[in-house]
């Protein structure tokens, strides 16, 4: 059972709130899916939808609007197309001048930025990589729930030897005279450096009797509540297609 | 999929190099609008999925990197996330069904390398054309302006621009292909054997 989930909750509330694994991939897809086919009003629809969601299934989605990393990144989505989209028709603040066509298009991309961070927060927080895992293999993708999961373990090593290894390489003089050579040991250096760790991940999954063949993933029973939810967003999908 | 323990964790490092280069300088790339960004991203993540094909030399094997890596991608924050998860699955089929039409052998590589690497020049008819709402001839209109920029000619000479686009392209993928070739070299110089094609613990 899910620890983040509330206790005070009465049973069929319990099951409401939390979705199996897979149907949280669903409601994932489902913000990216109608994110990406959505514009004007529908849009909006959508993006109610995906904080009421989030609200509801994965309140740590919404912690996520906190971070000043993201406004930091999204900012640029709504100034950017304010300034560089002619013509400027719009007097604001200060007789600045800004384009109505940018900042509806600034808007859009703001509020699609902010569902899919929304949605993949929520998804992240509150499914283990472990069950994500299991969700890939029931669906036959042997070994892949493994693998995303080494990756996952190793992408802030990575980001961390690629940004040490060039810096290193800068201060040494590196990338002056020949792009092309320093490049290629750059990138030998920082594969080498992951190959070894990769064979001491090796070592320690044979250690546990590790194969991918062994692996039977759980499989993915759907409770009548997990079915509600498919019932309910299928609906809203086809609603928002048709109209 | 029927992969060996160690071709498996191949995959996810050579998928969390992919995915470091993605979430990091993607999101810059982008969030920046640097034009071509789509073009050094997808050669940068080429070169280390072929390396990677030298040690899980196995059908399918670039492709499966590239659904880790869009599964990375998925999980970062920054900017739009959407296009550029469709730029590497698609960059993934491509590099993979060359793989599987030449071999991956040197040419191969080159093959591959150059026809994922059409694929930033394509994207944008489909994302911004079909799914944007831009209109594909309002891309083509886009793509005809910043290449005419690129190259100093007119509009006018579409065709000359489009061969020229599609030139670049092509020849930024066979350098990351080459690029590959060379450091997989090296790499078993230096000791990193690649993984032979039969299945080994």
């Amino acid at each position: 059972m899910d620890k983040r989930e509330p206790q005070s909750m009465t049973g069929t509330a319990r099951a409401i709130v939390t979705p199996a694994p897979a149907v949280r991939l669903g409601l994932l897809m489902w913000s990216v899916v109608m994110t990406v086919v959505s514009s004007g009003w529908k849009l909006g629809v959508v993006f109610a939808g995906t904080l009421a969601l989030a609200a509801v299934v994965h309140p740590g989605g919404l912690r996520v609007l906190r971070r000043p990393a993201l406004w930091f990144g999204l900012t640029p989505l709504l100034v950017l197309p304010l300034f560089l989209i002619e013509p400027r028709d719009l007097r604001v603040a200060g007789g600045l001048a800004v384009s109505s066509v940018g900042l509806t298009l600034g808007l859009s991309m703001l509020v699609r930025a902010i569902i899919i961070a929304v949605a993949a927060a929520g998804f992240s927080a509150t499914v283990s990589i472990r069950e994500l895992a299991d969700v890939l293999e029931a669906a036959g993708l042997r070994g892949l729930g493994f693998a995303l999961g080494v990756a996952v373990h190793n992408v802030q090593q990575s980001h961390h030897v690629w940004t040490t290894t060039a810096r290193a390489f800068r201060l040494r003089g590196g990338f002056r005279t020949s792009w092309w050579r320093h490049g290629r040991l750059l990138l030998v250096t920082v594969v080498s450096t992951m190959l070894r760790r990769a064979d001491d991940t090796v070592v320690a999954a044979q250690a546990r009797g590790f194969s991918a063949d062994r692996v039977r993933p759980a499989r993915a029973r759907l409770s009548a509540s997990d079915w509600w939810w498919i019932a309910v967003l299928a609906a809203v999908a086809a609603a928002l297609l048709v109209v | 999929m029927r992969y060996s323990v160690r071709e498996l964790v191949y995959v996810g490092v050579f998928g969390g190099l992919w995915g470091a280069i993605e979430i990091s300088a993607g999101s810059a790339l982008h969030a920046l609008a640097v034009p071509f960004a789509g073009l050094l991203l997808g050669a940068a993540g080429l070169t280390i999925a072929l390396v990677g094909r030298l040690y899980v030399p196995r059908p399918g094997s670039v492709l499966v990197m590239a659904l880790v890596t869009a599964f990375l991608k998925m999980f970062s924050v920054g900017g739009v996330v959407v296009t550029p998860i469709i730029g590497i699955l698609m960059e993934g089929v491509l590099a993979e069904g060359s793989l599987l039409l030449f071999g991956s052998s040197r040419a191969g590589f080159a093959v591959s390398g150059a026809v994922a690497t059409l694929w930033p020049l394509v994207q944008p008819f489909v994302t911004q054309g079909l799914l944007g709402g831009v209109g594909v001839l309002g891309v083509y209109d886009g793509v005809l302006r910043l290449g005419g920029k690129l190259f100093g000619l007119t509009p006018a000479s579409a065709l000359a621009i489009v061969a020229l686009l599609v030139a670049m392209h092509a020849a930024a993928g066979v350098l990351a292909a080459m690029m590959a070739w060379r450091v997989g070299t090296a790499l078993r110089a230096r000791g990193h054997q690649w993984t032979s094609a039969s299945p080994s613990r």
